[in-house]
């Protein structure tokens, strides 16, 4: 709750525009607001949902405000991964299970190499897209690709599921 | 193994397309860095997940306990492969509780791994358990896909009920031929003095009461000598009526008689009688009268099977095998009368002949009256039928003793042994 705070806000105070400030602000209300409802009430899919429209936050801020590349992305998908990932973990200590001892310095261990090598990925993908010539083509690929390649994670999830 | 998805994997899948798609609406390559956290783990998760090799053990400390016992279990398992998250939950059946430890743990394996999970079990009612009903859920490293497995390991717990304190038992009226503890009416070689008799040739030197016979030596009298009572053993046949029983809190009716018949069945062998069980009910069990330590064992693991099964056929008597019932056997049945077939089956009996007392689990303490009138009156009318159904077994001569768990058995007993003394066997 604490990192979707911080992040809710910092994206709202990020934008320039009044408007947008107010829109993100509102967006992140309700994004703790889901977040906060999933944690309590159980609702494992209200956490996709509060990170969605956590996500939303930012692509308005891309979309409205700022044509150079925006350093900030790697951030932001950390933030968004340990709210996830956080937000899963809490769901899955409900259960009356004993763990033993270390198992959640472990997991959190793994948790900050997740976002470790999250942020080196985004700075790499950053400096990648910034040495190619940026914009036209190259971005559309990139994400053709990219969109390509979930439909394809989508699919082989689907097919572990019915297992 | 049955393996399935976690629902962060359809999760994620769905953040990362939506983030890729945004990333290709807006035009701006940034948003297909959001997209990374989640599409990565999920193509390298799913791709590295492999379905565990487990094997499983169930240990129990031992196979019989007393009822408020505790027993140790022992959970071992192996794996040759890393296993992250193991989940392993153990079933407990009703009447067993976690004493110390949890039945449902976690565990991480590594290369060729063992763990031994000890918890401690608490017996809280007898009964037969089997135990070993293990649900598993192993989980991968980022907790993308679980595998699943329900394994059985059954073994065996017999929860053996805790004895009541009993001092004294229900002499039988008739004993056998074999020596036992119970002084017989009849006369004969023994330690108990019985009576005086004039000296008939063929008397032992050692049985003339020389004092006696000095008495009435003035009288012109004979040699006077000493008659005695030997020792001999009954046969006991316990009656347990499993028809119905009352239940309230967790607690019957059936767990106080199976308790209660536990403890006589105890106590008569330890006295060298012959004793049997007959479990009259929806099923009839029995077994015939025997003595030592192993019939003990036999009864009790009988009773432990002992359960209500809701019957409307008719039984009575009859169906019992004779040689369950042995003449001048002592019957004592344990019962709660609530059903008219054991009713009429202990009425049946006694006008058999058989020597019967009968102890009384009260159903009253688990009926509450009703709120309104005619439940309270229903409830009234209830008590006096069952005080009207005491009267009846009494005219026969049949001794009822009513017993709740806030008394002890000793005490009920005591009330039999009192009737008894003065009874008249009456015609039936």
């Amino acid at each position: 709750m604490l990192v979707a705070a911080s992040l809710g806000g910092w994206l709202a105070l990020g934008a320039d525009e009044e408007i947008l400030v107010r829109a993100n602000a509102a967006a992140g209300l309700t994004a703790l607001l889901v977040l906060a409802a999933g944690l309590t009430l159980r609702i494992a899919p209200a956490l996709p949902v509060a990170v969605a429209i956590l996500g939303s936050e930012y692509v308005a801020l891309l979309g409205f405000e700022g044509e150079a590349l925006d350093t900030r992305a790697p951030v932001v998908a950390a933030a968004l991964l340990a709210i996830a990932e956080l937000g899963y973990w809490s769901l899955e200590l409900r259960r009356p299970v004993a763990d033993e001892a270390g198992t959640s310095l472990r997991r959190l261990g793994l948790l900050a190499a997740q976002l470790v090598g999250v942020l080196a990925l985004g700075v790499v993908v950053l400096v990648l897209v910034e040495a190619v010539a940026t914009g036209g083509p190259a971005v559309d690929l990139l994400g053709a690709v990219a969109a390509v390649g979930a439909v394809a994670l989508l699919a082989l999830a689907a097919r572990r599921t019915g297992h | 193994m049955t393996s399935s998805a976690s629902p962060r994997v359809t999760a994620y899948a769905a953040l990362a397309a939506l983030f890729l798609l945004s990333a290709l609406a807006v035009r701006r390559p940034e948003l297909a860095v959001l997209a990374l956290p989640f599409a990565l783990p999920l193509a390298i998760g799913l791709h590295l997940s492999r379905e565990p090799d487990l094997r499983i053990w169930l240990r129990l400390e031992r196979e019989r306990a007393l009822e408020q016992d505790e027993v140790a279990v022992e959970l071992v398992v192996t794996s040759e492969r890393p296993v992250e998250r193991l989940e392993l939950l153990l079933v407990l059946p009703d009447g067993l509780e976690v004493a110390s430890g949890a039945s449902t743990v976690s565990v991480r394996l590594g290369w060729n791994d063992e763990r031994t999970i000890e918890l401690r079990l608490l017996c809280m009612r007898w009964g037969g358990y089997e135990i070993g009903d293990i649900r598993l859920r192993v989980r991968d490293r980022l907790g993308l896909v679980a595998w699943e497995q329900q394994l059985d390991r059954k073994t065996l717990l017999r929860v053996y009920p805790l004895p009541e304190t009993l001092r004294r038992i229900v002499p039988p009226v008739a004993t056998q031929p074999s020596t036992g503890n119970e002084v017989a009416r009849q006369k004969g070689e023994g330690v108990e003095f019985a009576d005086l008799r004039d000296f008939a040739p063929g008397d032992r030197v050692r049985s003339i009461n020389w004092r006696a016979s000095a008495r009435r030596a003035g009288l012109g009298s004979e040699l006077v000598v000493n008659e005695r009572s030997p020792e001999r053993n009954a046969d006991v046949i316990l009656f347990l009526d499993t028809f119905a029983d009352a239940r309230a809190g967790g607690r019957s009716t059936l767990e106080l008689a199976v308790r209660a018949t536990s403890t006589l069945a105890s106590r008569y062998l330890e006295r060298r009688d012959r004793v049997g069980l007959v479990s009259f009910g929806g099923i009839l069990r029995w077994l015939t009268p025997g003595m030592g330590l192993t019939q003990r064992y036999r009864i009790v693991d009988a009773l432990l099977e002992s359960e209500i099964v809701f019957n409307y056929a008719w039984k009575d008597v009859s169906i019992i095998p004779a040689r369950t019932l042995p003449p001048q056997a002592l019957v004592l049945a344990v019962t709660p009368l609530l059903d008219d077939r054991a009713v009429k089956a202990l009425v049946d009996l006694r006008a058999r002949g058989y020597d019967l007392a009968i102890v009384e689990v009260s159903p009253v303490p688990f009926a509450v009256p009703g709120e309104n009138e005619v439940d309270a009156l229903a409830y009234r009318l209830w008590l006096l039928r069952r005080r009207e159904l005491r009267s009846r077994y009494e005219r026969l001569g049949v001794a009822v003793a009513s017993w709740s768990d806030d008394a002890s058995l000793d005490a009920v007993l005591e009330g039999v042994r009192a009737f008894r003394r003065h009874a008249r066997l009456a015609r039936v």
